[in-house]
């Protein structure tokens, strides 16, 4: 037995019912990736984040050189696009492998539903799980920094929304990044293992090669930099960027819209083979 | 004695063909050319000889070993059990007059065979191409270095890998993890933290076999055959270990269909 | 317990489901039906036998030997699972060649047996295909070779006519017999009552993870008291036959279920039996057809399984 995905013309349902219906599968996905390594990947982007924006606060409020650039530390760190990517993996590899590989996805597309709702369920579950793991954090230290009087409202207010627009942008690429991998593959397993691979390769890939070559192109490859270079230059650090912040937000939006795009051809190429 | 060579050998033919198939694999090779791809673009913008040979030095201590090698292993690595017990294909293995330790070990052997495979051209295409496009020979011991770091890392990645696969089914983020947060991180902090991760050693045997060059930019805090021997005994231990938890294992999946 | 396979108090449990509950039997030799709807435990009752899963508690055991625990003996074991789930990138000879060789058999034999068995079960021609390609009936008949191909001594089969064509399960229930004329014992598991009927009387019925009757199809049938035996008749003159059965103590009631039929329910079969032809002879009666509507397994088994709610 093969299904592929169906095509449906105009669906006589007027448009909320077609959102009600990708809330509920959105509803139902986020559920769903509640799992034990997504929510302590979660939870310790919580603590670090919270803990390195609040120690970093007091240690600069305490010398008096307490500006929006304060709040950049967690960015400098390694973990966090570590972190990231853990949740990256735990909340959208398998959102699509393994609706294929346990062949529910056929349950899905019997319903009167379009391909694009399902995808959009799918890649608002995804995001939601980043967003909450990378803009969260950041929205509660400042809270935390401003009910602490350690600095003042308005530059908790501008590092909150830094923290939004660099989560943001995190969350575009990296849902579309799950979202292609998991469309590539039946098992979670790969699909999670790719994600790591190549976002980390194309980290120690780029910086070898541009250190090598000196090209100024070359690091736009790598996400994690173009998040870094993006996030020193909404917070307000001084110095140079390894790229240009404009061009490295508009190259991670691109790839994220371009690798949802790819997964939603993939799922229209997708056959659900039974025995 | 003979018959349990010949169920192992079984084993092992079953493991290695398994595994070196199908798509996985061609994305697995994909990715393993990744160091290559690097030295070739590098040469395609005519980068200095010692530029070249410097690069794939590097990036096997950057990006092979720690990466590349990471990858592979834990996807084949886990493969072995959890991908068999999910499917529900281990009972054909299980209910056979076969031992449980000795699946583990023709398993373990399959998926070691079936690593090297891919890690090692990994390790080693990149130094040919730099050598070839560059026209620098290498000392005779970097390329042998390389080779016997990357064979102990397909060991005792391998072994530990196996045991996650067994013991958990959420072998996938621990996995990640290890390999990506233990691994990197704990060799940063000070003190003895780096003496327990598997790195550490193969950096030492790394650095305590090349004299020179990017490779012995790691601390040699440990004697070469000290390393090995670390190394080496932490892959059988794991496979002991992997031996004693399947030999309790319940393979069967939840209830589905009782 | 001296069965082939023995369980005592057997009990298996998943979180707080509970596969098996305190389940006892006894299968002897020869093809044994373990019987039940879905969901009653059977293919708990196999993984266990499989060395899949570990009982909670009771004891289980093959042959004289632990059912959990590999072994030597597990070479007179063969079990041919429910799941249709095999190795699709193998071909069909390499399947079950390579599981012989596992078994532990050097490679000219187990290619010879492997040959063999693929042959029994009628699948020579496609032996080099893969896996993958096999339909559902060709799986159902390579998990059957696989199970035979080391010629053991007892056979576990866990539904193994689902999903095959009629034609298919005609050729698979006469191997089964053909096996068990072998010398071979087959536990064989279903929830489709009558093709178990058609290859034994010898049965276990499981229900709610219990075993609720074992033994003879036709003795369980008769011990089930509560139950006056079905008897319909033809007869051109149903109201005159049933005019005379009436006055026999044991026919607790007789029903007319259509033109020329005639329903009696009496609690004792071999006394009516015994009876009908004399009756017959005294009074000249015209009886054309005299059938057991309730002596068969699926009738015995929903008297079993309504008795126990």
């Amino acid at each position: 037995m093969t299904i592929s995905a169906p095509r449906y013309g105009s669906l006589p349902f007027a448009r909320t019912e077609r959102a009600f219906r990708v809330l509920a599968i959105m509803k139902r996905e986020v559920v769903r990736r509640a799992r034990w390594g997504t929510l302590l990947a979660v939870g310790l982007s919580y603590a670090i984040v919270i803990l390195m924006v609040v120690f970093d606060a007091e240690f600069a409020s305490f010398i008096g050189n307490l500006t929006t650039a304060t709040f950049e530390a967690p960015f400098e760190s390694p973990v966090w696009p570590f972190l990231m990517l853990i949740v990256a993996t735990t909340a959208g590899a398998g959102t699509i492998a393994e609706d294929v590989g346990n062949r529910s996805i056929t349950l899905y597309l019997s319903r009167p539903i379009h391909l694009v709702d399902y995808l959009a369920a799918k890649a608002a579950a995804c995001a939601s799980w980043l967003v909450i793991a990378a803009v969260g954090p950041g929205v509660v230290g400042a809270t935390i920094v401003a009910a602490l009087g350690l600095a003042p409202a308005a530059v908790c207010l501008a590092s909150l929304g830094a923290f939004v627009v660099v989560g943001l942008l995190a969350a575009v690429f990296f849902t579309g990044t799950a979202l292609a991998f998991s469309s590539l593959t039946n098992r979670s397993l790969y699909a999670g293992v790719g994600i790591f691979g190549v976002i980390l390769s194309l980290y120690v890939g780029a910086a070898v090669v541009a250190g090598i070559t000196g090209s100024v192109y070359v690091p736009y490859a790598s996400p994690v930099t173009d998040l870094r270079s993006v996030a020193l230059t909404v917070f307000g650090v001084g110095g140079t960027p390894d790229t240009d912040p404009l061009a490295s937000a508009l190259v991670l939006l691109g790839a994220g819209v371009m690798l949802t795009g790819f997964a939603y051809w993939r799922l229209t190429r997708v056959e659900v083979v039974g025995e | 004695m003979i018959g349990e060579l010949t169920r192992c050998g079984a084993v092992v033919r079953w493991s290695f063909l398994g595994t070196i198939r199908g798509l996985r694999v061609v994305g697995l090779a994909a990715f393993a050319f990744v160091p290559s791809l690097i030295v070739l673009s590098l040469v395609s913008v005519h980068s200095a000889a010692g530029t070249l040979a410097n690069a794939a030095e590097g990036l096997f201590a950057e990006l092979t070993l720690p990466i590349v090698v990471m990858v592979v292993v834990l996807v084949i690595a886990v493969a072995q059990f959890r991908n068999e017990i999910d499917a529900e294909t281990l009972v054909y293995l299980s209910d056979r007059s076969i031992t449980r330790p000795t699946i583990v070990l023709g398993k373990y052997l399959g998926a070691v065979a079936a690593s090297l495979v891919l890690v090692v051209p990994a390790a080693l295409v990149p130094l040919g191409v730099a050598e070839l496009a560059g026209g620098t020979p290498y000392a005779a011991e970097v390329p042998l270095v390389l080779l016997g770091a990357a064979i102990l890392a397909v060991l005792v990645y391998v072994a530990f890998f196996l045991f996650l696969g067994l013991a958990s089914r959420s072998a996938l983020i621990i996995g990640l993890i290890f390999g990506f947060l233990w691994e990197e991180l704990l060799p940063m902090l000070p003190g003895d933290f780096p003496r327990v991760t598997f790195i550490f050693y193969l950096r030492s045997f790394i650095s305590g076999v090349v004299p020179g060059g990017p490779l012995s930019g790691y601390p040699a805090a440990v004697p070469v055959p000290l390393s090995v021997a670390t190394l080496v005994g932490i892959a059988v231990a794991f496979v002991v270990i992997s031996a004693g938890v399947f030999r309790y294992l319940e393979t069967a999946p939840g209830r589905e269909s009782a | 317990m001296t069965g082939v396979v023995d369980a005592e108090e057997v009990t298996k449990r998943y979180g707080e489901v509970l596969g098996l509950n305190g389940f006892t039997a006894s299968f002897g030799p020869g093809i044994t039906g373990l019987v039940g709807p879905n969901g009653a435990g059977k293919s708990t009752l196999f993984r266990l036998l499989a060395g899949q899963l570990h009982a909670d508690a009771g004891t289980l055991t093959l042959l004289g030997y632990p059912a959990w625990g590999q072994g030597g003996f597990r070479r007179r074991v063969g079990y041919c699972p429910e799941h249709n789930a095999l190795f699709d990138w193998m071909t069909g000879e390499d399947f079950v060649t390579t599981l012989l060789r596992v078994d532990g058999f050097p490679r000219s034999e187990a290619r010879e047996r492997a040959a063999r068995a693929i042959a029994t079960v009628g699948l020579t021609e496609v032996r080099h295909r893969r896996l993958r390609t096999y339909s559902k009936g060709m799986r159902q008949r390579i998990k059957l070779a696989q199970c035979i191909a080391h010629d053991p001594e007892l056979i576990l089969l866990d539904e193994p006519l689902n999903g095959v064509d009629p034609l298919g399960r005609a050729a698979l229930t006469s191997l089964m017999r053909e096996l068990h004329a072998a010398g071979r014992h087959l536990i064989v598991s279903s929830h489709v009552l009558y093709e178990v009927e058609r290859l034994t009387e010898q049965i276990v019925m499981v229900s709610n993870g219990r075993a609720i009757a074992q033994g003879d199809l036709h003795r369980i049938r008769e011990l089930i008291d509560a139950r006056p035996h079905v008897i319909d008749l033809e007869s051109p003159d149903p109201r005159g036959l049933a005019r005379l059965l009436g006055a026999w103590d044991h026919v607790v009631s007789i029903e007319f279920p259509a033109p020329g039929r005639l329903r009696v329910r009496s609690r004792s079969p071999e006394e009516f039996y015994r009876s009908l032809p004399e009756l017959v002879t005294r009074e000249r009666l015209d009886v054309q057809a005299v059938h057991s509507a309730d002596d068969n397994l699926d009738a015995v088994f929903r008297y079993l399984s309504e008795g126990l709610r």
